[in-house]
C-alpha cells in the first residue's frame, strides 16, 4: 500500500514530504502534553487566594501556571512574575529554578531553543545540590524535549532515559507516563517503530492502569500514526477514533483537532477522500478556535495534497497558497518552506519547471537563512530531481552531489551537536570535580577551623589560667597586704605606746625637775634669808639683852621655820640624793631608825654598784621613799631591810617584818601607793613583784635593768 | 688675829656673816669666795687659818675643796657651813678633812666657839646634828634576819643546789617529792630574777645567803 503522498513523482520526494507534515504533527502533540485538567487548576487558583505566603503558595502558582501555558500566556507572565518576587522574598530558591524552567518552556514554545536550553541550566544549577527528584525530573524531561525539537534526538533520548528513572523513583506515574511517551518519538522519529510503538502502549498502558485520561491520548495518537506509517489504516483508525472519544470528552479541543486531523490521514491512505477532507475540515475548524497556527496550517496542506490527489489542481493550489499565508503571517519559516514546496511541486505537476526551480531557489535560500538545516537534503534533491526532469544533467548532477553530500553532512551535523553535548557533559563534570575540590577545601577549611577554634579554646583556657592565678595572686598579695598593715598598725601602736611612756616618763621627770627647782629655791633661796636672819637675831640678842627673852622666841620661830624648810626641801628633793646618789640616800632614809632601839632598818649593797642617772636614781628613790612611808604608816614592823643586787639588772628586795595585808584587797583598791611605784616601774621598764599575807609581813621584788639608765663618767 | 675665809654662793650669808663677826677683835674676814675654784685660787695668794665652808657651791662644792685643802694645804682648818644636817654629809665632810660642822643658822656664840676651838686644834660639831656619827662611823653592820625574803624550805635548797645537789637528790635529802624541789627551784630562780641554777649559785654568794 502506498503511503499518503503529496507529490506524484518520486517515492523518496513524497515520502519525505510527507514526513515533514507528520513531524510538525507529531511536535504538537508532545507539546500539549503539559495541560492539566482545568477543574484542577481551578480549584488550586481557589486556594492560593487564601493561602500565606509560603513555599507551598509558590508550588501551586507553578502549578497554575503550567496550566494556562495553553490558555493564556498574559496570566502566565503575571504568574512567573508573582513566583519570582515570592520566591525572592522567601529566598527560595527551587522557586527560582521553577521560574526559569517556566520561562525555558515559553522561550521553547517560541522556538527559541538555545534560549530555552540556557535558561533551563539556570533552573538545573539552583537545584543542582538538592536531591529534589521532581524538578530534576521535570527539568530533565523538558531538556529532552527541546532537544528533540533541535534534533539532537540521541542525546534527548538519554535526558529522558534520566528524567523516567527520576520519575520512577518518585513513583511519579504522570511523569512515568509522559516520558516513555516521548521516548516512543524519539525512536519514532529514528524509524525504530517496533521500539517507538514498545514506548507507546507501556505509556498508554500505565495511563489507562493508573486511569490518566488526560495522558491516554497522546500515545494513542503517536500509536496511530505508526500503523498509518505501517499502512496498518484500520488499526490507525481505531486509534485515532479512542482518543477523539477521550479528547471529546476531555474537551481538549487540541487533541479532538489533532484526532481529525490523523484520522483524515488515515482516510486519505485509504483513498478515503471525502472522509478525509471532511475530517481534515473538522480538524481545521477546532485548530482554529484555539489558534493553533502550526496545526492548523499543516492540515491545509494535507487537504491541499488531498486535493492534488483528487486532481483538483486548483483546490489544492489554494490550500497550499492558504497554508503558506498563514505560515507567513506567523513568520513561521520552517512551515514556508515546506508550504512553498507544495506549492512547487504544484507547478512541477503543470509543467511549469521555471517557477518551480525559482520556489526551490527562495526556499534555498529562506531555509539558509533560518538555518533550516534538515530540509537542504530533501530541497536538493528536489532541485536535482527537476534539473533531470529538464534535461540539465550537469546541474542535475550537482545537485545530485550536494544532496548526497549533506545528507552525510546531517548525519555529522547530529554526530557534531553529540560531541558538543559530550563537551557540555565533560564541562559539567568537570565542574562537578571543580565543586568536589571546593568542597574538599571546605572540609580542610572546617578542620583548619577546628584546629583553630581549639586553638583558640586552648588561648582561652591559658588565658583563664592567667587571670586565675593573677586573682590568686592579687589575693595573696592583697593578704600579705593585709598582714603587713596589721603588723604596721601594731608597730604604731607600739610606737605610739612608747611615745606614751616617753610623755609620761617626761611628765615625770618635768615633776621631778620641778621638784628639784622647789626645793632648791626653798633650800637655798628662803632657807638662806632665814639662816642670815637668825644670824642677825643672834647678834641683836646680843646687842640688847633686855629684850631676850621676846627675841628669844622669834629665833626659835624662825629656827622653826628654818627647820620646816629645811625638811620640805629634802623631801622635795634630798641634797643626799641629787650630791650622793641613790645608794647614800637611800640609806639616810634608814637612818632616821638609829634611834630607835626596837627597829633596825638596813641597807646592803652587793655586786657591782655604779651610778645611774639622775632620773632614773630619784625614781628608784621615790620607790623607797614610798615602801618606808607605807611600812611607816601601816605595818608597825620591827625590821625593815634593804637590798640592792647590781648585776646586768638591779635587783632590789624590800622586806618588812610588819602586819602584811590582804595583797587581793589592797592591789583592788589601789591604795598604798602601789600603783605609783607600779608605774614607776613601768618607767624604768622593770618587773614588780609582791609578797605579803595578813601577819606575815611585806615583801616586794623589783629588778630594773640599768643598761639603759647608767650614768656617764662611772 | 685669826684669819678666816668664807666660801659661800650666797653673798647674803656672807653678809650675815660679816656683819656678825664685825666686832670680833681676834677674827678678821680676810676674803671671800664663792665657790671651790675661788677658795683654791685666794689660799695660793693669801693665807688663812680657817676657812668658812659651804658645801653647796657651783663649779666645785664644799666636800671636794675641802678634801684638796686637806692636801694642799693642810695646815688650814676648814669648818662646815652648811644647811645639810644630815649625817651623810657630816661624815663625808670628816672624811675629806673637815675640822667642825656648823649649820647655817648657828648663833654667834656657836660660831665663835667653833671658831675658836678649831684654831685650836679641836674638832666641833654642832650639838644640833642628831646623829652619833662617831659611834656609826664605827658601827659594825648590824645582821638582818629580813634578807632576803626565803622560805625555810627554799633556804634549805639553796643551800643544797649550791652544794651541788641535783634536785632527785635534793627531794631525798630533805623527803620532799621531785615536784616541790622544782617549785621551790622556780621561785628561787623568780627572787633572784636568775635564769638557771649557775645564775642562782652565784646570787646566792655575791649576797652571803648560803651558810
Amino acid at each position: 500500500m502506498k503511503r499518503q503522498t503529496i507529490t506524484t513523482k518520486g517515492p523518496f520526494r513524497t515520502f519525505v514530504l510527507t514526513k515533514i507534515a507528520v513531524v510538525f504533527a507529531l511536535s504538537c502533540s508532545s507539546s500539549c502534553l503539559l495541560g492539566q485538567s482545568l477543574a484542577e487548576i481551578d480549584s488550586i487558583e481557589k486556594v492560593i487566594i487564601t493561602q500565606d505566603n509560603d513555599t507551598n503558595k509558590i508550588n501551586n502558582l507553578v502549578i497554575v501556571a503550567k496550566g494556562y501555558l495553553y490558555r493564556d500566556l498574559n496570566k502566565v507572565e503575571s504568574l512567573i512574575d508573582d513566583i519570582l518576587l515570592l520566591s525572592q522574598n522567601l529566598k527560595f530558591y527551587p522557586g527560582i529554578a521553577d521560574y526559569y524552567y517556566l520561562k525555558s518552556i515559553l522561550c521553547k514554545n517560541d522556538l527559541n531553543y538555545d534560549s530555552s536550553l540556557i535558561i533551563l541550566n539556570y533552573a538545573l544549577a539552583l537545584i543542582d545540590s538538592v536531591n529534589d527528584y521532581r524538578r530534576h525530573a521535570n527539568y530533565y524531561r523538558l531538556y529532552a524535549m527541546t532537544l528533540h525539537k533541535q534534533g539532537f534526538n540521541i542525546t534527548a533520548s538519554a535526558y529522558y532515559k534520566r528524567s523516567l528513572m527520576l520519575f520512577e523513583k518518585l513513583n511519579d506515574q504522570e511523569g512515568i507516563t509522559k516520558t516513555y511517551n516521548s521516548i516512543g518519538i524519539i525512536y519514532d522519529d529514528a524509524m525504530k517503530y517496533d521500539t517507538a510503538l514498545h514506548y507507546y502502549f507501556k505509556s498508554l498502558s500505565l495511563a489507562e492502569k493508573v486511569m490518566d485520561i488526560q495522558n491516554q491520548m497522546p500515545p494513542c495518537i503517536n500509536i496511530g500514526k505508526i500503523f498509518n506509517n505501517m499502512k496498518d489504516y484500520e488499526k490507525a483508525i481505531e486509534y485515532f477514533n479512542k482518543c477523539l472519544d477521550i479528547s471529546t470528552r476531555q474537551k481538549n479541543i487540541s487533541f479532538i483537532g489533532q484526532s481529525h486531523n490523523n484520522l483524515g490521514m488515515a482516510f486519505h491512505g485509504l483513498n478515503k477522500f471525502e472522509e478525509a477532507l471532511k475530517n481534515y475540515g473538522i480538524a481545521i475548524e477546532n485548530f482554529n478556535s484555539i489558534d493553533a497556527i502550526w496545526d492548523m496550517a499543516s492540515t491545509i496542506i494535507n487537504m491541499g495534497s488531498v486535493y492534488r490527489e483528487l486532481g483538483d489542481k486548483t483546490n489544492a493550489l489554494k490550500k497550499f497558497q492558504e497554508s503558506l499565508a498563514i505560515y507567513k503571517s506567523h513568520g513561521i519559516i520552517h512551515g514556508m518552506i515546506n508550504a512553498a514546496m507544495n506549492i512547487a511541486l504544484y507547478y512541477e505537476d503543470i509543467g511549469n519547471y521555471t517557477r518551480t526551480l525559482q520556489i526551490y531557489d527562495s526556499c534555498l535560500t529562506l531555509a539558509k537563512e533560518s538555518n533550516y538545516l534538515e530540509i537542504m537534503p530533501k530541497l536538493y534533491y528536489n532541485i536535482f530531481k527537476d534539473y533531470e526532469l529538464t534535461g540539465n544533467w550537469s546541474k542535475a548532477f550537482h545537485y545530485q552531489s550536494l544532496h548526497t553530500a549533506l545528507k552525510d553532512s546531517v548525519y555529522t551535523l547530529e554526530k557534531e551537536r553529540m560531541i558538543n553535548d559530550l563537551e557540555l557533559n565533560y564541562e559539567k563534570e568537570k565542574n562537578e570535580a571543580q565543586i568536589l575540590l571546593l568542597q574538599n577545601d571546605n572540609l580542610q577549611k572546617d578542620i583548619i577551623l577546628k584546629k583553630r577554634t581549639i586553638q583558640r579554646n586552648i588561648y582561652i583556657f591559658i588565658v583563664l589560667i592567667i587571670v586565675i592565678s593573677g586573682l590568686l595572686s592579687f589575693g595573696l598579695f592583697y593578704t600579705r597586704y593585709r598582714k603587713n598593715k596589721i603588723i604596721m598598725e601594731q608597730k604604731l601602736r607600739q610606737l605610739e605606746n612608747e611615745k606614751k611612756l616617753l610623755a609620761a616618763q617626761s611628765i615625770v621627770e618635768g615633776q621631778e625637775q620641778e621638784r628639784k627647782r622647789i626645793a632648791y629655791d626653798l633650800h637655798d633661796g628662803i632657807g638662806i634669808l632665814l639662816s642670815s636672819a637668825r644670824l642677825q637675831f643672834s647678834s641683836i640678842i646680843e646687842k640688847v639683852p633686855e629684850h631676850k627673852e621676846l627675841l628669844d622666841r622669834a629665833n626659835k620661830l624662825m629656827e622653826q621655820a628654818a627647820m620646816d624648810i629645811r625638811k620640805i626641801s629634802h623631801n622635795m628633793m634630798p641634797g643626799i640624793l641629787t650630791k650622793f646618789g641613790l645608794l647614800e640616800a637611800a640609806e639616810s632614809l634608814f637612818d632616821q631608825f638609829e634611834d630607835n632601839p626596837d627597829m633596825s632598818a638596813t641597807v646592803n649593797i652587793t655586786g657591782n654598784p655604779v651610778r645611774l642617772t639622775e632620773n632614773a636614781e630619784i625614781m628608784l628613790y621615790r620607790i623607797v621613799q614610798e615602801l618606808l612611808n607605807n611600812t611607816i604608816k601601816h605595818a608597825s614592823a620591827r625590821n625593815i631591810a634593804l637590798n640592792f643586787h647590781f648585776r646586768e639588772k638591779l635587783q632590789i628586795q624590800y622586806s618588812d617584818d610588819g602586819c602584811g595585808f590582804n595583797l587581793d584587797e589592797k592591789i583592788g583598791s589601789g591604795t598604798f601607793g602601789l600603783k605609783s611605784i607600779q608605774s614607776r616601774v613601768n618607767f624604768l621598764s622593770g618587773e614588780l613583784t609582791f609578797e605579803s599575807k595578813t601577819g606575815k609581813g611585806f615583801t616586794c621584788f623589783i629588778h630594773v635593768p640599768i643598761q639603759n639608765h647608767i650614768a656617764d663618767g662611772n | 688675829m685669826t684669819k678666816i675665809l668664807v666660801a659661800d654662793d650666797h653673798q647674803l650669808l656672807i653678809d650675815g656673816i660679816k656683819s656678825t663677826l664685825e666686832d670680833v677683835e681676834d677674827i678678821k674676814i680676810i676674803a671671800k669666795a664663792n665657790n671651790g675654784f675661788e677658795v683654791i685660787k685666794i689660799l695660793e695668794t693669801k693665807k688663812a687659818d680657817i676657812i668658812l665652808m659651804d658645801i653647796n657651791m657651783p663649779y666645785m662644792d664644799g666636800l671636794e675643796c675641802t678634801k684638796i685643802i686637806n692636801q694642799k694645804f693642810p695646815d688650814i682648818k676648814v669648818i662646815a657651813l652648811t644647811q645639810y644636817d644630815e649625817k651623810r654629809f657630816v661624815k663625808r665632810m670628816i672624811k675629806n678633812g673637815a675640822s667642825g660642822y656648823l649649820l647655817k643658822d648657828a648663833s654667834k656664840a656657836e660660831l665663835l666657839k667653833a671658831i675658836r676651838d678649831v684654831n685650836a686644834g679641836k674638832k666641833y660639831f654642832s650639838p644640833k646634828l642628831s646623829v652619833k656619827f662617831l659611834e656609826d662611823h664605827y658601827q659594825t653592820p648590824r645582821t638582818n634576819p629580813l634578807f632576803p625574803h626565803l622560805s625555810d624550805r627554799e633556804q634549805q635548797v639553796l643551800n643544797l643546789i649550791c652544794k651541788e645537789f641535783s634536785s632527785n637528790e635534793i627531794s631525798k635529802q630533805l623527803n620532799i617529792s621531785y615536784n616541790t624541789v622544782e617549785n621551790h627551784r622556780a621561785s628561787l630562780m623568780e627572787k633572784s630574777d636568775t635564769k638557771n641554777s649557775a645564775g642562782l649559785v652565784r646570787w646566792a654568794v655575791e649576797n652571803e645567803l648560803i651558810d
